[in-house]
């Protein structure tokens, strides 16, 4: 085996810096390199000299302590404290390794050098270099175990990150070729002569992980604890919005919902914003969806860091009898000041920078009064929105389309060259074709059945359309999905024109729209209305549509039906229940998923080491005993007792001969009668099994006869016997100490 | 065919028997005296270097004392001539033919004291004996029998008039020890009794000549394993090696050390060699053969501190390889 220290600091501190990449976006990568930096130097300074030194575990742990609480306050940057050691610090420091990590997973990125979460980062660096390095320097057979330090390091950096991953590809593929030659030059099969075979195995790892790694990283949202640990607003956990349109119309219809002033002219308040269709209802879609809709997060002061162009605007909002979590905005919200007691409130509220709406986690409470700065992005021009492209976005796919909506969509806008040709042609078909209702029977209106899914998108594209911005919004939004744009459903308040432009506004429920905005490159979201007017409904415009028809020109023909066919097994039909039943883990899972995580990180990090330990002594012993050959079993025997002994603190000679060996150990743990040097009960003498073990070794080894099973077997319980004395002959702490030591792994016999 | 547990019980008894029987002489010389005996049942030669009154003609005397058999003692002194070690031709006028006489060299243990005050022409006919076990004289040989031993002492204080054994000479002893002063209680026991002025005259034969060549004949079907005979030739490397040898062992140490070895084993009840003995063994079968550096010789290293580091150097096997 090579030994070559000053490969082994940099191969594990290469692989420990770039383990430590995903944590970039929790930090921000100014404020991460000085405690990675001084975390990385300080663990490897220390492996390095206790190695040298031949530190103890506990002189090694004190070391560490102390280079973390010196070295602390100088990266661990709080302004407030300075960047030498002081009791604060040290209080400071001594708190934040505990609660450092809850910080990290809890608040929003990025963190910066606020508080003391960089503790966390430098923690994680200086026990893992350190970690690595006393593995890789003073163990010679386990050593290459080391390896494994940084894939933990990097597990529990994922854990603590976002959903962002940082140079995964070339992070990964780096550390396994950088860690995989290592431990091979390690056990000494690296051979540097064959080096068109490593060149080909690195390439092939290389290509394998390039092409795989983005393959992975697209198929799922990325494990991180920060969703577990305080589990984000769910947008998934509320009711569609959109399925609620009738109620606000037919419960709410007269209530005054919401007042707002100062709103500027052409703007519309935001309630809700939904890219999630599955068959049944348009949702909000939940926080699985990498992008969309689903990401909510806490936001300070600011609400909206991009810079946006449009018109800027103070809005005053006072709440009525809102009855959702959604609380209304109008464009981007810059700012979001409560009036009164904003701590409370603020805490509560989840932004959302793709759709830019908001939300107070457990409702708008009647009367709440809010300011809010806003930008109202500038309606492009008709012309412009033609050559326009769509933007590239990523949307939850809607399932169970009906295949009305892609026949009809492609009537109407088959032709269209552009996508906002298209988007503009299911507008104006929608809004001029469709009649108005919000099917309220009772106050006259024709009969119009409310929801907005497959079924009933179907009977509105299949006969006379009839229905209300529900409707119309939900449909448009599939027809325009189907051509390829990328469109969602919006709830919200659209003013009357009459009093557009007033002071205060003052919404009913009456006022409630849906509307349609299809994202363009350049342009942001933009808003479609394809709701008829309310003046149209089925009773007033009676003239069939035919007769607007020239009957001296042809008409093309109907476009073919799709064949009826009865529904089979196969074939998911959507219904109520199936939204309801969505496989949701049980509450009762959640809580237990959730203790599991919580207790499970700091108990592997407490029994992980010893478990570890035991494991590989176990494995060990093992392997000693199972031996094919008798000769090696008996060797085996007497090197498990050389293993303890060692483990028990007792220096066991090299270069000796097994009876030499003996007497040394005899020596150590004092003769019969006596207490050993470093206390414990009176030793009832391990001279005689010990020397009996040497001597039956040695009888085996070198008298060139095989022993037979029974002597193997007696000498294996002899050698237990011994192993029992030796352990009784030492003091508690030491007996207690051999659990945790490394010391019989560190020189493979 | 190896040894079994009976031959060996047997060889451990006799040899513990004859070791308690010269420890009656020798009083707290217990490994010197087994160390004597097992060069003795390896067919090979003893010095003993010691200052004088530390008992090493005791000690060869009760050795000569428990085997039964023949035994001389040749005091060594400048003038002794070959043909008074060796024997003599002599005409003898009624059978009118030559006889030949066989000098005290004939014998089963031959006691060579002080052997380095003798003229290096009467120490190579010793010499010449000890090696081939025969004597010739005038182109014929005479056989000496077996067992064949010799004890030779020499003093190293007092140099003046003596002749040093050149050390090729060296070589042909199997064993070079000292015995060193008595312990105190065996000092005030050795005091206790001095009126008993020889204390070897008491001893009573315990062995006959032929029981000691078959205990040899025994000791040599001791087993030992392949990575042993590894070990005992990586130690002669290293001596050969070390940077304070100009010379180190030979192949005849190397032999010698296996052989000796063997009969240790088998003196302890064991049918095989075991790394222990080739440790306990080598410095008074290597460290005599060792020449050293004349730098080192100055700065007071000795052959036995070289042997010494050698055997810390150089690991003993545990395993059969």
């Amino acid at each position: 085996m090579r030994r070559r220290p000053e490969i082994d600091v940099v191969v594990l501190t290469v692989s420990l810096a770039l383990a430590m990449l995903p944590v970039i976006p929790v930090f921000g990568a100014r404020a991460l390199v000085a405690p990675v930096l001084a975390g990385l130097i300080c663990g490897a300074g220390l492996a390095v000299v206790a190695a040298h030194l031949r530190w103890g575990t506990a002189v090694t742990i004190a070391a560490a302590l102390a280079a973390y609480l010196l070295v602390g306050p100088a990266v661990v940057g709080d302004a407030t404290r300075g960047p030498l050691p002081s009791a604060r610090s040290t209080v400071d420091l001594l708190t934040a390794a505990v609660t450092a990590w809850k910080q990290v997973l809890t608040l929003e990125p990025q963190l910066g050098t606020a508080g003391t979460v960089l503790a966390a980062p430098f923690l994680l660096a200086l026990v893992g270099s350190l970690g690595a390095l006393s593995l890789a320097l003073r163990t010679r057979r386990a050593g290459a175990l080391a390896a494994l330090v940084p894939l933990a390091v990097l597990v529990v950096c994922v854990v603590l990150s976002t959903k962002v991953a940082v140079f995964p590809v070339a992070a990964g593929v780096g550390m396994v070729l950088s860690l995989v030659s290592w431990v091979s030059w390690r056990s000494g099969t690296l051979a540097p002569r064959r080096v068109v075979s490593i060149a080909l195995v690195a390439a092939v790892v290389t290509a394998l992980g390039s092409v795989t790694a983005p393959w992975l990283a697209e198929q799922r949202a990325r494990f991180v604890t920060r969703d577990e640990i305080v589990p984000p607003f769910d947008p998934a956990d509320q009711p569609s919005p959109l399925s609620a349109f009738r109620a606000f119309v037919k419960d709410w219809g007269d209530t005054d919902l919401l007042t707002v002033r100062g709103l500027p002219e052409g703007a519309t308040v935001r309630l809700a914003t939904m890219d999630a269709f599955d068959g049944v209802v348009w949702d909000v879609a939940g926080a699985a969806a990498a992008e969309g809709s689903g990401s909510f997060r806490r936001v300070g002061s600011e609400v909206d860091p991009l810079r946006r162009v449009g018109q800027r605007a103070t809005v005053r909002f006072e709440a009525g009898a809102l009855p959702f979590v959604w609380l209304p905005t109008v464009g981007w919200a810059k700012q979001v000041t409560f009036s009164g007691g904003d701590g409370a409130l603020r805490s509560q509220l989840r932004y959302n920078d793709a759709t830019g709406t908001a939300a107070l986690v457990d409702g708008v409470p009647r009367g709440l009064e809010w300011t809010e700065d806003v930008v109202v992005p500038t309606v492009p021009t008709e012309p412009d929105l033609d050559r326009a492209t769509t933007a590239r976005v990523v949307l939850p796919k809607p399932q169970e389309v009906p295949d009305m909506v892609r026949t009809r969509a492609a009537q109407i806008a088959g032709t269209a060259g552009s996508p906002g040709l298209i988007a503009r042609s299911l507008e104006e078909e929608l809004s001029t074709d469709g009649y108005f209702s919000h099917g309220l029977v009772d106050r006259g209106d024709t009969p119009s059945l409310s929801g907005h899914g497959a079924n009933r998108i179907t009977d509105l594209l299949g006969t006379t359309m009839v229905g209300d911005g529900e409707q119309y919004a939900s449909a448009m939004a599939l027809m325009a999905r189907e051509m390829g744009l990328p469109s969602r459903v919006v709830l919200g308040f659209v003013p009357d024109p009459a009093v557009a432009g007033d002071p205060a506004i003052t919404f009913t429920g009456s006022d409630i729209q849906a509307w349609v905005e299809v994202d363009f490159a350049g342009y942001g979201w933009v808003s479609f209305f394809p709701t008829p007017d309310q003046s149209r409904t089925p009773r007033q415009d009676t003239s069939p549509q035919q007769a607007a028809a020239d009957p001296a020109v042809r008409q093309p023909p109907p476009p073919p039906q799709d064949p009826v066919t009865a529904p089979d097994d196969d074939t998911e039909q959507p219904t109520t229940d199936d939204n309801q039943d969505r496989s949701q883990p049980s509450e009762v899972l959640l809580v237990l998923r959730r203790a599991a995580l919580l207790g499970g990180v700091p108990t592997l990090l407490v029994l992980g080491p010893p478990l570890l330990l035991a494991l590989l002594k176990g494995r060990r012993r093992r392997r000693r005993r199972r031996a094919e050959d008798g000769v090696r079993r008996v060797i085996g025997g007497w090197d498990e007792v050389l293993d303890r002994a060692t483990d028990l603190r007792r220096d066991v000679p090299d270069q000796a001969t097994r009876r030499e060996i003996a007497v040394a150990l005899a020596g150590s743990f004092g003769p019969a009668g006596t207490r050993p040097a470093d206390g414990g009960r009176r030793s009832a003498g391990i001279g005689g099994p010990v020397a009996t073990l040497a001597a039956r070794a040695d009888a085996v080894v070198f008298s060139g006869r095989s022993p037979t099973e029974a002597e193997v077997e007696a000498y294996w319980t002899q050698v237990d016997n011994a192993v029992g004395a030796m352990r009784r002959a030492v003091p508690r702490r030491v007996r207690w100490r051999s659990w945790w030591t490394w010391a019989s792994l560190r020189g493979a016999r | 065919m190896s040894m079994s547990a009976e031959q060996s019980a047997w060889f451990a008894q006799t040899f513990d028997e004859l070791v308690a029987n010269i420890g009656q002489a020798l009083l707290g010389k217990e490994h010197a005296v087994r160390l004597a005996l097992t060069c003795m049942i390896a067919d090979g030669h003893l010095l003993l270097e010691d200052a004088p009154g530390t008992g090493k003609t005791s000690l060869a005397k009760a050795i000569a004392a428990t085997v039964q058999g023949t035994h001389s003692r040749i005091q060594f002194t400048p003038d002794l001539l070959p043909s008074d070690v060796t024997g003599v031709t002599i005409y003898d006028q009624g059978s009118r033919s030559f006889d030949f006489h066989p000098g005290p060299v004939f014998a089963s243990v031959v006691l060579a004291d002080e052997i380095n005050r003798a003229s290096p022409k009467t120490q190579s006919a010793l010499l010449e004996v000890m090696e081939e076990a025969r004597v010739t004289v005038d182109k014929v040989s005479h056989q000496v029998g077996r067992p064949f031993m010799v004890i030779a002492t020499q003093n190293p204080i007092e140099q003046a008039g003596t002749y040093r054994l050149p050390e090729a000479q060296l070589d042909r002893f199997l064993v070079k020890t000292s015995l060193g002063y008595p312990d105190r209680a065996s000092t005030v026991r050795i005091l206790s009794g001095a009126s008993d002025r020889d204390r070897t005259k008491s001893l009573l034969p315990k062995i006959t000549t032929q029981a000691v060549a078959e205990m040899s004949d025994l000791a040599t079907t001791v087993h030992v394993e392949d990575v042993v005979l590894d070990y005992v030739a990586r130690l002669t490397e290293a001596t050969r090696e070390d940077a304070q040898t100009v010379v180190g062992a030979s192949v005849r140490g190397s032999l010698a050390l296996v052989r000796l070895a063997k009969v240790w084993a088998a003196s302890q009840g064991r049918g095989y060699v075991i790394p222990d003995d080739i440790k306990l063994l080598a410095e008074p079968v290597l460290a005599h053969r060792l020449i050293l550096d004349t730098e080192a010789e100055f700065a007071g290293v000795t052959a036995r501190q070289v042997v010494a580091r050698v055997l810390a150097e150089t690991a003993p096997p545990a395993t059969r390889g």
